[in-house]
């Protein structure tokens, strides 16, 4: 039996498979965006899980904790959170209500779309901008982790990279809405 | 424009995009990206926003929230929840309506080591549901039962909606966590009595099941044991001092990793599949986590939230009559939205309200989480019942399920109203450990 992925108010379709229309280069970006989420959700997962465990054994065993387990996780957490985000948004891994959007008409429906993804574009843009705008700053302050020192401003690029990725997934989506082509990835 | 009616249009832009359809966490962020812009400027709403994207995603306290959730997966993954239940129904099966009480006695101990009410749910309707079938039950008790059940799983602790609540309102999760057992309890023996109740009146709505030897069912009990030491791990851990409710998700998850490694239940596509699961959950609560967040301080500055509190709180309403509406107004959301857009969007407004009301925060957390449980149950988005639909097939109308779980619901509601009365159900358990 597969987990169920709990909080999804998305239903499967009803009906046959759909056409996939996608051009080659979003079904690309697609494929490595999922990949890239698959990766980290087992690569983080069983880190945190492992580094977590040991840290407790060994403490409560020899009283030696692992230094700077909270560093690593609270980290850990965050590149999980950024290579999940860019098939976030073509996983069709948000919430929505869909009870209005279901039963309103097609183009309407296209025009939510097309609002939903200015919406987390400008949530992307803003975001990968402060995040390399930043950069300077927590290279010249040397901000770092509490215990471990470990500089942020690495994070600071990724936090960057992660939104530019997400951008480009919200333009492809919009691409596939504005152009009212079938979209089977998600 | 001044910021009350800057905040207020905020407000009702993000009811808006919902109502539309836009993404919970979009609508949230942008109106809150673009309220602030109006409010500073647009260096300043970018700080925001970084701010609380990275204070929040490296919180360790969050931790828990991916490391439970992936707990509960492994645990899915490797057929645990099918071990309880064969364990059970040797001990229940026999009852009037043995199969339905199998179905709310496994969920309850499902819910103690995954937090999460859809694992469940999926668990036991493919496992009971066939057999209720073949012993001729009501479908519509069936189908009721298995749905309402599974929302046991995300009352008795480690529960991911006590987590989210207690990170949200800064309350202690041991303490909620502990607040939710003695309501699970009542809860599950509220259910039983009901289905052996109904079945010993009406027979043919849930025909006894097969007889299994004494010898039998006391071999069957070691099959309890991975299940005992995974919440013997994670709430001794957390009750003993020795572990922080993240601690305890992460060495959970490490023990359910081990012990499946041991049984030789542990395959790299069972792992992966667990994963994926389990970053598709975080991704969603994470977002939206971060964008309320965001949101949040913007009805703050702008006075929104203060005035609301205080306009409810002086209005010269009795705090029970308030707490009737916030019971109505969870109900409605609870039709239209999902659990934890549901409980992440009500409790900025309400959580201060009730505070300032005089109400614990404990107690309400407990009586939040009951309200959502309901939610995952009622039409027209009862999310549950639409698992149970997927897994029953041609077994039952979706109609019937929704049906089936309308005494269960009353019997929820009655658990929040002697919850009103009783306050002590909650409070209690903490109060000896706290």
């Amino acid at each position: 039996m597969s987990p169920i992925d709990e909080y999804s108010l998305s239903m499967p379709p009803s009906g046959g498979p759909l056409p996939d229309e996608r051009p080659a280069l979003i079904r690309w970006y697609d494929t490595f965006t999922k990949h890239l989420f698959t990766v980290s959700m087992v690569g983080m997962l069983i880190g945190m899980t492992l580094v977590i465990g040991l840290d407790v054994i060994l403490r409560m065993g020899i009283g030696r904790p692992i230094r700077g387990t909270h560093d690593v996780v609270g980290l850990s957490l965050l590149m999980l959170f950024l290579l999940g985000l860019p098939y976030s948004w073509r996983g069709g891994h948000h919430v929505r209500m869909d009870m209005l959007y279901s039963a309103i008409p097609r183009g309407a429906r296209r025009l939510v779309d097309i609002f939903a993804g200015v919406a987390a574009f400008i949530f992307a843009a803003m975001l990968a901008y402060q995040a390399f705008a930043y950069v300077p700053t927590l290279m010249t302050r040397n901000a770092g982790s509490m215990l471990l020192s470990i500089p942020y401003w690495p994070f600071a690029i990724a936090i960057g990279v992660s939104a530019i990725l997400f951008a480009i997934a919200v333009l492809m989506d919009l691409y596939m809405a504005v152009s009212g082509r079938i979209n089977r990835s998600a | 424009m001044d910021p009350f009616t800057l905040g207020i249009v905020g407000l009702a832009c993000v009811v808006l995009l919902i109502a539309l359809g836009v993404p919970l966490a979009f609508s949230i962020g942008a109106v809150a990206i673009v309220g602030n812009i109006l409010f500073f400027d647009v260096t300043r709403a970018g700080i925001q926003l970084y701010n609380a994207l990275f204070t929040k995603s490296t919180d360790f306290i969050l931790a828990s929230v991916p490391l439970f959730v992936f707990m509960g997966q492994l645990v899915s993954v490797g057929n645990l929840g099918k071990d309880l239940y064969e364990v059970v129904y040797k001990w229940f099966g026999r009852v009037p309506g043995g199969i339905a009480v199998t179905s709310v006695v496994t969920s309850a101990g499902f819910g103690a080591v995954t937090g999460v009410s859809a694992a469940s749910v999926a668990t036991v309707a493919t496992l009971s549901l066939p057999e209720m079938k073949r012993y001729n039950y009501n479908m519509r008790l069936a189908s009721g039962t298995v749905a309402s059940a599974s929302t046991l799983a995300i009352l008795v602790p480690p529960s991911l909606l006590m987590i989210l609540y207690g990170l949200w309102t800064e309350s202690s999760i041991g303490q909620l966590f502990l607040a939710g057992i003695v309501p699970a309890v009542v809860m599950s023996v509220m259910f039983c009595v009901y289905i052996v109740v109904r079945c010993t009146i009406r027979p043919e709505d849930g025909p006894l099941g097969p007889r299994f030897p004494m010898n039998e069912r006391l071999r069957a009990l070691p099959k309890l044991l991975p299940i005992v030491l995974i919440f013997g791990i994670v709430m001794g851990g957390i009750y003993s001092g020795f572990f922080t409710p993240s601690e305890a998700a992460g060495a959970g998850s490490f023990a359910v990793l081990m012990l499946l490694l041991l049984m030789r239940r542990l395959t790299w596509s069972g792992l992966v599949e667990a994963a994926v699961a389990t970053g598709r959950i975080t991704m969603m609560i994470f977002a939206i986590f971060i964008t309320v967040n965001l949101f949040t301080s913007f009805l703050v500055l702008t006075d929104v939230t203060p005035r609301f509190v205080s306009v409810i709180a002086e209005s010269g309403l009795s705090p029970y009559m308030i707490m009737l509406g916030i019971v109505v107004m969870f109900l409605l959301m609870g039709m239209i939205l999902d659990p934890i857009g549901m409980l992440l969007l009500a409790l900025p407004f309400v959580f201060p309200l009730m505070m300032r009301l005089g109400f614990d925060p404990i107690w309400f957390g407990v009586v939040c989480v009951i309200l959502v449980e309901i939610a995952l149950v009622t039409p027209p988005v009862g999310f549950n019942c639409f698992i149970l639909k997927q897994v029953a097939g041609d077994m039952v109308e979706l109609k019937d399920v929704f049906l089936g779980t309308l005494p269960f619901v009353i019997m929820s509601l009655a658990m929040v109203v002697l919850l009103v009365a009783f306050p002590d159900l909650a409070l209690w358990l903490p109060s000896v450990f706290f």
